[in-house]
């Protein structure tokens, strides 16, 4: 293999350099110095301070990279100072001051907080109320009513009442936000090629726990399913279309894993045969829930939490090289508990529809598990720690915020966003009653006197 | 291919006329600070121009109000383009007669996703450069429909019936009272005066009853207005 001579010193250099990428002191590092920096909160400084998608930097993060003289985490404290005096991200607002006034200094779009006047216009809510939860356009005659109105506000919430009720929340816009969390594949699912699950019912579920005023936990608890009418079924469900080997390969299908098993998204066959698939130890299926409902991207390095003497190579994967043990060290132990549920087989599944069910002696490691901190027995403890948590309010509202605005909330918008989740346990999780609180505020219907 | 890029042409006035809507410091569902221009994005540009100080640190006294705009996407803008024009689903725009241009030909560059077959499990966050082209086929084909069906109902058209689609020139206040149809069904509000002058002046260049009423649709359909909220 004949590579350009840059290259292959530069690969040299990959080997023999001390650390110069971020590892989870260096997020404390800069926490300590700033520790009132976004993303500092919870001592978990985000990666995105330095990152756009970790390993690439954003303009903050290639200020420090190019004045760090040696390994980051002797030299950091020294190189944050240099760059405090910069502007990296050309924004106007120099890198010291951003840290200090929630601003990003590696963010263009994000600068710091700041008093804002804006006026929140019930015409502009209305018109967003429809188009994002109906799936309409707002009509002349309703706009006329609204301009007419004595209190408009009520009607923005009585139309929003009725989107939430509609076939395109539920069947729609639901079911797009669910996609990242159930990633379905036509050519494995329910009518494909070959099927190792049926993944209709993972949207069904979804749709079902985040509308009609149900407790958004439940996505991490349930135990029942919602058939294709809309009905709760208990119990175990067979397969629908009869296991076979021929044209078409069916393995899969209905919901085989022992009601007293379940937590919810994370149990159903699809989820289990898709993210863990053959492996022993489930690192995937654990880092996609930690992921998609606690919003802590591994990959990204968010949501670090080291356990001692971790990782144990369980799996004999060579994990406890120090550059692999940065992430495992968090993900292992958060992966033991899913180890007791099947991902796929093949001559079992066949014969009795064995993926995504649970099987105690398929590891012997299931009890050693711990989510953030906290050592759980079994997945049904890491559950209920997960739906009980901060990051999980967090993460509902955080989706339903970027799914109506399609972006992050902005720094002056920081006092909202938090009342969204901080309220959520007051409204008893419920999904609609935030999204009443959403459409009032400034956020979402604010507008320039 | 002529007559499209005329009317593409003259259409643009009426687009700019509209598009005050969303450059006027006050009033308008969604006005925007600054300089008022509108950048790649659909959003307008200017706020972050006005800076004051925080702490002795230059920074922003307003919020980034440029990224405040929402995306209308394509499911509300199907349903807003089929309440306006009265058309059904099947009588929107489709590739070579078969495939929808919302659901599958266009989806992406209208704002959705299709997860199952293409594995495409997010939707884009901005519209691409793209996307302006896809909603001008969508409206031009909708509006064209239209336009279309009334001349063949005549005396019963239901949008168009301001002035005969056969006619030579329509007269000025025959193209205010269609214009003002259009801008209640489609934009949910009143045109103002100097949009309806616009309108006017644009229709005096035409000769064609049925090329203005398209040309009107077109304009006020595809205007910024109807995309972003």
């Amino acid at each position: 293999m004949n590579l350009p001579i840059r290259l292959q010193w530069w690969l040299l250099l990959c080997f023999i350099a001390g650390p110069l990428e971020a590892t989870t002191i260096s997020t404390e590092i800069f926490c300590q110095k700033y520790p009132k920096s976004l993303g500092c909160e919870t001592k978990q400084a985000s990666c995105n301070i330095c990152h756009t998608a970790a390993p690439s930097l954003n303009p903050y993060g290639d200020d420090i990279s190019k004045n760090l003289t040696g390994n980051i985490d002797v030299m950091l404290l020294e190189t944050l100072d240099k760059v405090e005096g910069l502007d990296s991200d050309a924004d106007g607002v120099k890198n010291l001051d951003e840290i200090l006034n929630a601003g990003a200094p590696g963010n263009k779009a994000v600068k710091p907080e700041v008093k804002v006047q804006l006026t929140y216009d019930p015409a502009q809510a209305f018109k967003r109320v429809k188009s994002i939860y109906c799936g309409q356009t707002a009509s002349f005659d309703e706009m006329n009513t609204l301009k007419a109105a004595t209190d408009p506000k009520a009607l923005v919430h009585a139309e929003l009442s009725k989107c939430l009720d509609t076939a395109y929340w539920k069947n729609e816009a639901l079911q797009r936000l669910a996609d990242k969390k159930v990633q379905p594949l036509a050519a494995v699912g329910f009518g494909g090629n070959v099927v190792i699950a049926d993944y209709r019912y993972d949207y069904r579920l979804f749709s079902y726990i985040m509308s009609g005023d149900r407790d958004a936990r439940e996505l991490l608890s349930a135990q029942y399913h919602i058939d294709v009418n809309g009905n709760k079924v208990d119990g175990v469900i067979a397969r629908e279309e009869a296991a076979q080997i021929g044209q078409r390969i069916v393995i899969g299908g209905g919901q085989p894993l022992a009601v007293n098993r379940r937590a919810g998204m994370m149990t159903t066959q699809w989820f289990l045969a898709f993210y863990t698939m053959f492996s022993v130890l489930p690192r995937n299926t654990a880092s996609q829930v930690y992921r998609e409902y606690l919003g802590m991207d591994i990959a990204k390095g968010e949501g670090l939490m080291p356990v001692a003497n971790e990782p144990k190579d369980v799996d004999n994967r060579k994990v406890g090289q120090p550059a692999c043990a940065v992430c495992h060290s968090t993900l292992d132990p958060l992966a033991y508990s899913f180890s007791t549920y099947v991902g796929i087989e093949t001559v079992q599944a066949f014969l009795f529809n064995s993926n995504g069910t649970y099987r105690a002696n398929r590891s012997t490691y299931e009890a050693q598990g711990q989510i953030m901190g906290q050592p759980v027995p079994d997945l049904l403890a890491w559950a209920e720690k997960a739906r009980n948590s901060e990051a999980f309010k967090k993460n509902i509202a955080h989706m339903m915020f970027s799914q109506a605005l399609s972006r992050e909330p902005m720094a002056h918008e920081k006092a909202e966003f938090d009342a969204l989740w901080q309220n959520l346990a007051t409204d008893a999780y419920s999904v609609n009653k935030m999204l009443h609180r959403f459409v009032d505020t400034l956020a979402f219907g604010g507008r320039q006197p | 291919m002529k007559k499209f890029i005329s009317l593409l042409i003259l259409s643009i006035l009426v687009i700019q006329c509209s598009s005050n809507r969303l450059r006027r410091p006050s009033g308008g569902n969604a006005s925007a600070p600054g300089t008022g221009s509108i950048d790649e994005n659909g959003n307008p540009i200017g706020a972050e121009d006005a800076k004051g100080s925080v702490n002795g640190s230059t920074a922003v006294n307003m919020p980034q109000a440029g990224r405040t705009l929402i995306w209308k996407r394509y499911r509300p803008l199907e349903t807003g383009l089929m309440a306006g024009l009265g058309l059904t689903k099947d009588q929107l725009c489709t590739e070579l007669g078969t495939n929808p241009c919302i659901d599958k030909v266009h989806l992406t560059v209208l704002g959705g996703n299709e997860p199952f077959l293409n594995g495409q499990y997010e939707r884009a966050q901005t519209p691409t450069v793209l996307t302006a082209v896809a909603v001008d086929r969508v409206v031009l084909s909708s509006c064209g429909k239209r336009v279309e069906l009334d001349r063949t109902a005549g005396a019963a058209a239901q949008i168009f019936k301001f002035f005969p689609l056969t006619a030579a020139k329509p007269s000025d206040d025959q193209v205010k009272q269609q214009a003002t149809e259009l801008y209640h069904r489609l934009l949910a509000r009143e045109p103002e005066a100097a949009e309806l002058d616009a309108i006017v002046k644009f229709a005096a260049s035409s000769t064609a009853g049925d090329k203005i009423a398209l040309s009107l649709c077109f304009a006020i359909g595809s205007s910024a207005e109807n995309i972003f909220l």
